[in-house]
């Protein structure tokens, strides 16, 4: 059997898990508000400027692909998607009756959690609708 | 089924390395110094030509193929500053002709082994699988 029809069964968990944390990496060191990311270290002014170079140039290629093949899986409805689930989720939290609604105050970090949630699902995806339905995400190059 | 690791990329980077290095480096050893400077032997010249070519096309077509301009454009940027990080804490000195020849030969071998591992590493990171179309095929 060819390599390209086979649907080996996927182990959800750590697939997504191990996506989410990369994703999450390249977002939380470009920015986050605890004032270690790059961002900080970049304006910070101190230190060897072609290593921050170096690092920024990684810091771009790295989430250029990562939100290219993110998108590419999911596209502008997949993220409607996962930004409607988050929105449920607190709906739901409200629905509980953990916190009122009116209490609900988006942090740059909640903003930054649900960005990589939104790469790292994006990134997942394909495994996903291969298993379920077969079909493979193919990109045709020039 | 075979995962691609670190070992596969590695041996495609070193692959890269050797074939580059094969074909032109400073140090007076490779194809082209046997080429200009050594007579004879022109049958077996044109088949180690040959196939230095089929081996460089068949690099520079999957790299153009899975990177992209994109790709391409900002992994030279990055070995680029690497090269230039390493310059600037004295591991590496440009003045010397034959070290800023091998320093471009190495970023380009670099961009070979990403170019033959990004396909893979796709895969294996999004699922996504590269294609050729070979109903019209492209001259790449």
């Amino acid at each position: 059997m060819a390599s390209l029809t086979k649907n080996p069964p996927i182990n959800p968990l750590p697939l997504v898990t191990k996506r989410w944390l990369i994703s999450a990496a390249v977002v939380f060191g470009i920015y986050n508000p605890s004032g270690h990311s790059y961002y900080h270290w970049v304006t910070d002014g101190s230190g060897s400027l072609t290593l921050k170079l170096v690092v920024g140039i990684f810091l771009l290629a790295a989430s250029v692909a990562l939100v290219r093949m993110a998108f590419l899986s999911i596209g502008y409805r997949g993220i409607v998607a996962v930004l409607s689930l988050i929105y449920g989720s607190i709906l739901f939290r409200v629905g509980l009756g953990w916190f009122e609604f009116v209490d609900v105050d988006i942090e740059t970090y909640a903003i930054l959690i649900w960005v990589s949630t939104i790469i790292g699902v994006g990134i997942s995806w394909s495994f996903f609708q291969r298993r379920i339905s077969g079909d493979k995400y193919v990109i045709k190059t020039p | 089924m075979h995962e691609f690791n670190w070992l596969s990329y590695l041996l495609r980077w070193v692959a890269s390395i050797l074939l580059v290095l094969a074909t032109y480096n400073p140090f007076g050893f490779s194809y082209w110094d046997w080429l200009t400077h050594d007579g004879g032997y022109a049958s077996l010249k044109v088949l180690a030509g040959v196939a230095l070519l089929i081996l460089h096309i068949v690099a520079t077509v999957s790299t153009t193929r899975s990177l992209g301009i994109i790709g391409i454009g900002l992994l030279t940027a990055f070995y680029g500053a690497v090269a230039w990080l390493l310059v600037d804490h004295n591991l590496l000195d440009l003045n010397d002709p034959r070290m800023f020849a091998l320093t471009g030969l190495l970023i380009l071998a670099a961009v070979y082994g990403m170019g033959l591992s990004w396909s893979h590493i796709r895969n294996e990171l999004s699922g996504q699988v590269h294609s050729i179309d070979v109903t019209n095929l492209t001259p790449i």
